[in-house]
């Protein structure tokens, strides 16, 4: 299961980077449809920040510090400062995987706070796994969507 | 979690993904389904949600170890919506289809190799149960955003 999980978040890594490299750094913070939808920018610092602490559930690894309001209110300002965030969390992530023992898939453990508070506190983890790699894979798409919608507009 | 704890958590995420999926086709009209936000470059839902419900099914498929559906990729992103009511019946019996495969078995070896289906170029015949798994659902959960936010880039330029 982790080496399967290793393989999909290195490709789901090097999607997202292919999708910010060579924007310009005004694409960044670029709303597609206003204030109802995420930058780029905010895009990939959530899904940075979530998947690490969502992996970290998984294999059981102490939960980074987190603030996750703060992530969709970030503005960038450069693109290759995207970049370089980009290679050190995900360079991050692979790591925790790879290093990962043997896991209790069934084992139940403590995720960060949750967005809903109706949501369990505790989860087993294999949802923790299976959900980092989705969300990253939603974001992902989200992103080059995003950028997409920004190279038409500009053509 | 009793039981083959993956699998438990693979049936909650897809059957949200696809409870969103229909949530975000509910109510379109044809034009919105057959509307390429950013031009040819980009793709319709009706096409997203046809390729996503398809390549859903014969990912899940073939991490449960279960004869492999007919596909025809290609085709996928050809797709354009008639009837919008006729086109959310197809996609919702294809969703249904994906949770019976994900609902075939009790436990899975997700060790096993399983054959794919023949996806051509350096792809390797068959890959990892757990890997057709893993990717099943990260596929469907980006396509399922995706149609999102083309509905919601849709509502914004319909409103007055």
């Amino acid at each position: 299961m982790l080496t399967s999980a290793a393989y999909v978040l290195k490709q789901d890594i090097e999607e997202l980077r292919a999708a910010v490299d060579g924007l310009p750094d005004e694409a960044l913070n670029w709303k597609p449809a206003g204030e109802d939808t995420n930058s780029i920018a905010v895009l990939v610092t959530h899904v940075l920040h979530s998947t690490r602490s969502w992996i970290s559930t998984a294999v059981g690894a102490p939960l980074p510090d987190r603030d996750r309001d703060s992530e969709f209110r970030v503005a960038a300002g450069r693109t290759s400062d995207l970049l370089a965030l980009l290679d050190d969390f995900g360079a991050r992530i692979l790591a925790l995987v790879n290093d990962a023992g043997d896991i209790d898939w069934s084992a139940n453990r403590k995720a960060h706070m949750r967005p809903d508070p109706d949501l369990p506190d505790y989860v087993p983890a294999s949802f923790a796994l299976l959900h980092a790699i989705e969300h990253f894979g939603q974001h992902v798409a989200h992103v080059s969507l995003t950028r997409q919608l920004w190279d038409a507009r500009s053509a | 979690m009793p039981g083959d704890s993956i699998l438990e958590s693979a049936r909650y995420l897809v059957g949200q993904s696809l409870d969103e999926l229909r949530a975000s086709l509910e109510g379109l009209p044809v034009e919105a389904l057959n509307w390429n936000p950013g031009g040819e470059s980009t793709n319709s839902i009706a096409v997203l949600a046809t390729h996503t419900v398809h390549s859903t099914r014969l990912w899940l498929s073939i991490a449960m170890g279960v004869p492999l559906p007919d596909r025809d990729r290609d085709a996928e992103f050809r797709a354009s919506a008639d009837d919008p009511h006729a086109f959310r019946r197809i996609v919702q019996g294809l969703a249904d289809h994906c949770l019976a495969a994900l609902n075939s078995a009790d436990a899975v070896d997700w060790t096993s190799m399983r054959p794919t289906h023949g996806r051509g170029g350096d792809a390797p015949p068959e890959v990892a149960a757990a890997y057709a798994l893993i990717h099943a659902t990260e596929h469907l959960r980006g396509h399922v955003d995706q149609i999102s936010l083309i509905r919601q880039l849709w509502e914004q330029r319909s409103s007055p």
